[in-house]
């Protein structure tokens, strides 16, 4: 008898806690929504602002608009110098990405499954770019470039780009690899496959979905640039962020809202996708 | 031992292992018979693990060889030497159905598409998994992928069936069953087997011989009944036995394997068998069922009293920590008794039992190496 008023009593003292307890936590979540609203409404609203007024016919910068249309999109489509710097974006964001893959893929599995020494200081170097501050970075290797009379080669912007993309390759295949067993190798070459093969096999091809979601943040982390081309690229080499860049300081032509508007798009879709083929390689 | 006149299935000599100054295995001398099953049992830190992945080639050896068949594997590749092997989180090629990974030895090897059909069939009727093929492994439960793994494992025909604690991630009851599925496994594919493991229930219901490991070296290898009943050592007494330790001193040898021992916490001295090679100092192996409660003794036992210190009911057994007392020495000992000795055994009572001596194994006291466990840590 007398347990089972103890067993009651402290039922309810328990229940007690629980919503008191529980009373905080509510508390703790709404203002964590509120925050959060804000954050986004702040993230959200100037994007928003841009995709809307990309559809002004205005020929000048004018708020609100007297006319909407797709004026900004077909001055677009006519306008070579446009063309011209989304041709150059692509050309130097693939080039990277690929670049990026091929040095981080082998350098990962190696860091991962290899005997590599210093493996602790080659992983900080390969994260370093993440790291350093993004103008501080730019200006030097502006230095190295100019005494090297490298600025707006395309094939050395390409090599720093790759540098920049190499921290997100090296992370997200190395994430995906040490949820790799290393168990599966050593038993593909007990089952009769070589060292290579069985890396090829089962390894390399378990990464398959990491290594193209890798690849497309490394397109991103490219094509998005803006701080290294400005300093590096010259006047010669004109990406899709730069000449939004350019076009403002010599005025503002409403078309940058059509471009940004389209590289929001772009990129938003490359991202999402990119997000699902990572967690689909990681589950 | 099995197989002296024809050649074993598997030789090692010598087999040792050093990671920079850790020695993680010392020279181990181990010969399995073809189509035994053969157990390696330790402690973690042990060195067994480092002897699994030397045979299978995992791991470069330092010096030795391994005969397999006959044949010097030494320095081979794993893919090489025809040795199958079963991991403990089975390590299923994950994009691979259940009969594809099984396939996948056999692919590698040569074998043509409608052999490798028939053989993949036949694998999955032995395992169980008849028409499972398809499956994927993350839709079979674990004990399902185990006999996957164990199936890619024995399809090529290996001459040497591996197997690291591959029921260590099942529960209990699963395991259980899966160590009798393996037994029969076992036995209609009459492969040599070595099956590493630190769990001593599985090592004496599967295994035709056990290989006791302590600190890289073998400390005993023998049936599991002669090493429960006849231990070669104190640590194989322990770990292996579950039993009692009491210590002791050799005082002569009386022939026909009996030495006279004085036993001072018994406070006399006893004829017992010496189940190694016993000097001065030495330990007296003392099962915990060897004793009983009793008010005459028989011939071969002998009175001694003990003070209970705690019991368990344990359903069919009592098991009783009780503390024996003499010449200013104490030692607890571990003592089961049937079940219904419940009451007889509570906690702080004398017990007067009587002790079979014909149970009682005199041991020499296994000397512990100094840093073998590091060695293990470093592989």
């Amino acid at each position: 008898m007398s347990t089972t008023t103890i067993h009651k009593g402290s039922a309810l003292s328990r229940s007690n806690l629980v919503l008191s307890h529980w009373s905080v936590r509510a508390i703790f979540a709404a203002l964590l929504v509120l925050v959060l609203a804000i954050a986004v409404l702040f993230t959200l609203v100037p994007a928003v602002v841009v995709v809307v007024l990309s559809f002004s016919n205005e020929k000048l910068m004018i708020f609100p608009p007297r006319e909407w249309g797709f004026r900004q999109y077909e001055t677009l489509a006519d306008a070579s110098f446009w063309l011209e710097a989304v041709r150059t974006s692509f050309g130097l964001a693939v080039s990277a990405a690929v670049m990026t893959l091929v040095i981080a893929v082998p350098a990962a599995i190696a860091l991962n499954r290899g005997q590599v020494w210093g493996r602790q200081i080659i992983t900080g170097a390969g994260l370093a770019p993440l790291i350093l501050p993004g103008v501080a970075y730019a200006v030097a290797v502006y230095m190295v470039f100019l005494q090297a009379r490298m600025v707006g080669s395309p094939v050395w912007v390409v090599l720093v780009y790759a540098a920049h993309a190499f921290p997100y390759v090296l992370l997200i295949v190395g994430t995906a690899l040490n949820r790799i067993p290393k168990e599966l190798e050593l038993v593909a070459m007990t089952l009769g496959a070589s060292k290579s093969r069985a890396t090829m096999n089962i390894t390399v091809r378990l990464l398959v979905q990491a290594m193209a979601a890798a690849f497309v943040f490394a397109f991103i982390s490219s094509f998005d640039e803006s701080t290294l081309i400005v300093f590096i690229g010259g006047p010669g080499l004109v990406t899709l962020p730069k000449g939004i860049f350019d076009s403002l300081r010599t005025g503002m032509d409403p078309v940058v809202l059509a471009i940004s508007t389209i590289l929001m798009v772009f990129t938003g879709i490359l991202a999402a996708v990119a997000s699902y083929w990572r967690s689909n390689s990681t589950r | 031992m099995a197989g002296t006149s024809i050649v074993s299935g598997l030789e090692l000599h010598s087999l040792t292992k050093n990671f920079g100054a850790a020695r993680a295995v010392r020279g181990i001398d181990l010969s399995v018979a073809h189509g035994e099953f053969l157990t390696v049992l330790g402690p973690s830190g042990s060195g067994k693990t480092t002897v699994l992945r030397m045979i299978a080639g995992f791991t470069e050896i330092t010096s030795g060889l391994i005969l397999l068949s006959g044949r010097d594997v030494s320095r081979m590749t794993p893919a090489e030497r025809n040795i199958g092997m079963v991991f403990q989180n089975y390590a299923l090629f994950p994009h691979m159905s259940a009969g594809d990974n099984i396939a996948y030895g056999l692919k590698m090897r040569g074998w043509a598409k409608p052999e490798r059909v028939r053989r993949v069939d036949e694998m999955l009727e032995l395992v169980g998994l008849a028409k499972m093929g398809g499956r994927l492994p993350r839709e079979l439960s674990g004990g399902q992928q185990q006999r996957v793994a164990l199936a890619r494992a024995l399809a090529f025909r290996p001459e040497l069936l591996l197997m690291d604690e591959p029921l260590g991630a099942l529960d209990r009851e699963l395991r259980i069953r899966m160590a009798g599925e393996l037994r029969r496994i076992h036995a209609e594919a009459k492969t040599t087997v070595v099956y590493v493991t630190h769990d001593r229930e599985e090592a004496l219901t599967l295994s035709d011989r056990i290989a006791v490991m302590l600190d890289g070296r073998v400390e005993a290898i023998d049936t599991p009944e002669r090493l429960y009943r006849r231990p070669s050592s104190s640590f194989v007494a322990t770990f292996f036995g579950g039993h009692n330790l009491v210590a002791g001193k050799l005082v002569r040898s009386v022939g026909e394997g009996l030495v006279r021992v004085n036993v001072p916490v018994f406070g006399t001295e006893i004829d017992i068998t010496a189940g190694g090679d016993v000097y001065d100092d030495l330990a007296v192996a003392v099962p915990a069922q060897a004793f009983r409660f009793a008010d005459e003794v028989k011939p071969n036992e002998m009175r001694v009293t003990l003070k209970a210190h705690e019991s368990v009911y344990m359903g069919d057994v009592t098991r009783i920590v009780a503390i024996a007392r003499g010449q200013g020495v104490e030692t607890d000992l571990q003592i089961e008794v049937p079940g219904h000795h419940l009451g007889a055994a509570s906690a702080g009572r004398d017990l007067d039992m009587a002790l079979d001596l014909t149970r009682c194994i005199a041991v020499p006291i296994t000397a512990r190496v100094q840093g073998s466990h590091t060695a293990e840590a470093a592989a």
